[in-house]
């Protein structure tokens, strides 16, 4: 396992969001063995039948994944290379959420992601933090691109792997939103204490440039990998991540 | 202290006991309450089935709008052709003590003040955010400004910033006001607008609506799918404008409160607000309310939303997600709702029937921050003939809803106590409630 420190730095990391077993196992599985050399980190999601926060594209990898539920993890064992995060939403797992962190820790998931926690479960953010720590992973929260700025210093307290902030309204769809004022906010509350990580229709070598030159830690890649795999297969994925990468490291 | 940053604040006169008005100007930014809630706002969502609703903002509004909607920025700069629109047409607006009605009522040592916005010149607080959407509407290049109207007074005010801003203007309003409420409709049409009665034949949804009941009275929801599935017929000429419950309404709404602190005497004990989608409540109080939750002021002040028991979603509809419009066009937010299929009974204050209220005063009243109370429109119009006949305005029928409140609170008030309200606007064109409530002919 190469393991990339997820740590506030110059150097941005370029995270690939994926759904578990999607489009079915044996090109996941591909997906994941042939971009392992280009990515730092890959986010896994839980496929669920109610992917409420995500936009058109993740929520067609979500219903299309050939594996439903939390057995769709069980490929992510030995064959993964790099750190990885699970995603899932906690309104899937609330009532045995031990059951869901076991499992990510046996299969050697980093952390934890869940994206409707502080929206739907807030009064469950020191359970999730705990539980996470019992299971040896790290937790991570997302933001949206409008979060209350003293919740964000709670969420610091914590000491997260990192936290996330949706620069759109969901996942892959681009609205006119002015990206570059709101991670400059949320930076500037969040310092070099933790790690930002951004997401959210990012899709284009200018788009991580822009990111990186107002510090983020890391930009994560999800809806632009998926339709360039559907319009010309897993090496025009590649090249796209290629692109992002060189943009991140020149 | 963190007024001055925004205001070029000079007090003209503190008059003895009166200390009635002091003049500040129009504020240089409006006030996001989203950073300093205690709790996120929940995020808005698309439908399980068909295209993403949120793809389609971009279709539909224009782009600065977006952008607030999502902005993370406490304080939102205001252009300066805004501003200088607000001086235009009468801002700051002022705020005055209610003498003669806290007289009226028999009150020891218990102050009443209130904002008036029906100085305006469409008779209401809503000009404030129709200027700033128009604006921004011809900064995309858009031609048209399209939206939805029940009492009127969105209309008027959507008539009005159109005409100042050389726009076209369509407005979809919803047929029970369209028959009772002719003087703002003919208003509206003096400044150059054209107005249909909602359900209309203008769209697919209207079509389906009478095609079951030809005298549907309509609903605001009804009215904004109407409003959107006419902008998206022509989306390169034409943007809609939507007057209350989204989040960039009632951040443009927040000069009203922004002035009021720089107004006011004495800090309010009590500050009270009607609720329609929340845009009057939320543009006088959260500006305190936000003083309040970062601890700046306003430390003990408790605050009051009042609806009409037509349309009671903050004390009796759920917290949930659910679409601003009937035929679910936009994406769903979550909020005290009715339901959007809510068809409430035509009641004199129009602009109080909408199905849900704004996600950021939901969540308020959700986390008890805000109290909610319901009234009936008889009450709540006797309420409003005390107060004429003490303070000489006539309020319009929603801002009837706080006055009754503030009557209720004051009579049980202990000495000492200062209470605050929003006059939202004027009744001088709803003389057909003041006739049918009160038995006037």
């Amino acid at each position: 396992m190469v393991h990339v420190p997820m740590t506030v730095s110059s150097c941005t990391k370029l995270i690939l969001y994926l759904t578990a077993t999607y489009p079915n196992t044996t090109t996941f599985l591909n997906i994941i063995e042939t971009v392992s050399h280009i990515v730092d980190m890959f986010e896994i999601g839980v496929p669920t039948t109610n992917p409420k926060y995500d936009g058109p594209t993740i929520r067609m990898t979500h219903r299309t994944a050939e594996v439903k539920g939390l057995n769709a993890l069980d490929i992510l064992r030995g064959n993964m290379s790099r750190d990885f995060i699970i995603m899932a939403y906690m309104e899937d797992h609330v009532d045995k959420l031990d059951i869901f962190l076991r499992k990510c820790a046996e299969i050697g998931a980093k952390g934890v992601l869940m994206p409707d926690l502080l929206f739907d479960y807030y009064d469950m953010v020191d359970k999730f933090v705990n539980e996470c720590r019992r299971f040896g992973l790290e937790p991570c929260f997302f933001i949206s691109s409008k979060f209350p700025y003293r919740e964000v210093e709670r969420l610091v307290t914590y000491r997260p792997l990192f936290i996330y902030l949706g620069l759109q309204a969901c996942s892959g769809v681009r609205l006119p939103i002015f990206i570059e004022r709101n991670v400059k906010i949320y930076k500037s509350i969040i310092g070099d204490r933790c790690p930002l990580v951004v997401g959210f229709a990012i899709k284009s070598p200018d788009d991580v440039r822009l990111l990186k030159k107002i510090g983020v830690d890391g930009v994560v890649i999800g809806s632009a990998f998926i339709k360039e795999i559907a319009r010309c297969g897993v090496e025009c994925g590649l090249k796209l991540l290629e692109s992002l990468k060189r943009a991140l490291v020149e | 202290m963190w007024c001055r940053v925004w205001f070029k604040a000079s007090r003209i006169f503190k008059e003895g006991s009166r200390r009635v008005i002091s003049m500040v100007s129009v504020p240089s930014h409006w006030y996001n309450i989203a950073a300093d809630l205690p709790v996120p706002l929940p995020p808005v969502r698309d439908p399980d089935t068909g295209p993403s609703r949120i793809e389609l903002l971009t279709k539909i509004l224009p782009s600065m709008l977006i952008d607030q909607e999502f902005s993370g920025e406490r304080w939102i700069p205001i252009p300066d052709e805004v501003r200088r629109m607000y001086e235009k047409v009468g801002r700051p607006t002022p705020y005055r003590r209610a003498e003669n009605l806290e007289r009226a009522l028999g009150l020891r040592d218990v102050h009443i003040y209130y904002k008036f916005e029906g100085i305006l010149p469409s008779g209401s607080h809503k000009l404030n955010t129709a200027l700033a959407q128009a604006y921004y509407a011809k900064q995309d290049g858009a031609e048209e400004v399209v939206t939805e109207t029940s009492a009127g007074q969105w209309g008027l005010a959507t008539s009005i910033a159109a005409a100042l801003f050389g726009m076209k203007c369509t407005i979809f309003m919803t047929r029970a006001s369209y028959k009772s409420k002719p003087q703002r409709r003919i208003l509206m049409q003096v400044l150059g607008a054209t107005v249909h009665p909602s359900p209309s034949d203008l769209t697919e949804i209207g079509r389906k609506l009478l095609e079951k009941d030809r005298e549907h009275p309509g609903s605001l929801g009804i009215a904004i799918s109407e409003a959107v599935e006419y902008v998206l017929k022509e989306p390169e000429k034409r943007r809609y404008l939507p007057g209350s419950v989204m989040e960039f309404v009632l951040i443009h709404q927040t000069v009203i409160g922004l002035e009021a602190i720089e107004q006011m005497p004495e800090q309010p004990d009590i500050v009270i607000a009607c609720v329609g989608g929340g845009s009057n409540f939320g543009g006088f109080t959260y500006p305190m309310i936000g003083m309040k939750l970062r601890e700046e002021g306003f430390e003990k002040t408790r605050f009051i939303a009042v609806e009409s028991k037509a349309a009671p979603k903050l004390t009796s509809g759920r917290y949930m997600y659910d679409h601003p419009d009937t035929s679910g066009i936009l994406p769903l937010i979550k909020m005290y709702t009715l339901g959007k299929d809510f068809v409430p009974p035509p009641i004199h204050a129009a602009g109080l029937r909408y199905h849900g209220a704004a996600p950021s005063l939901s969540i308020l009243v959700k986390l008890g921050i805000v109290e909610a109370v319901a009234y009936e429109q008889e009450e709540v119009m006797r309420a409003a003939q005390l107060f004429a006949r003490c303070e000489g305005i006539i309020p319009a029928p929603e801002s009837a809803h706080a006055i009754k409140a503030v009557i209720d609170v004051a009579k049980k008030a202990s000495p000492g106590t200062v209470i605050a309200f929003n006059l939202s606007g004027h009744g001088l064109l709803d003389t057909d409630a003041y006739s049918r409530v009160l038995g006037i002919q």
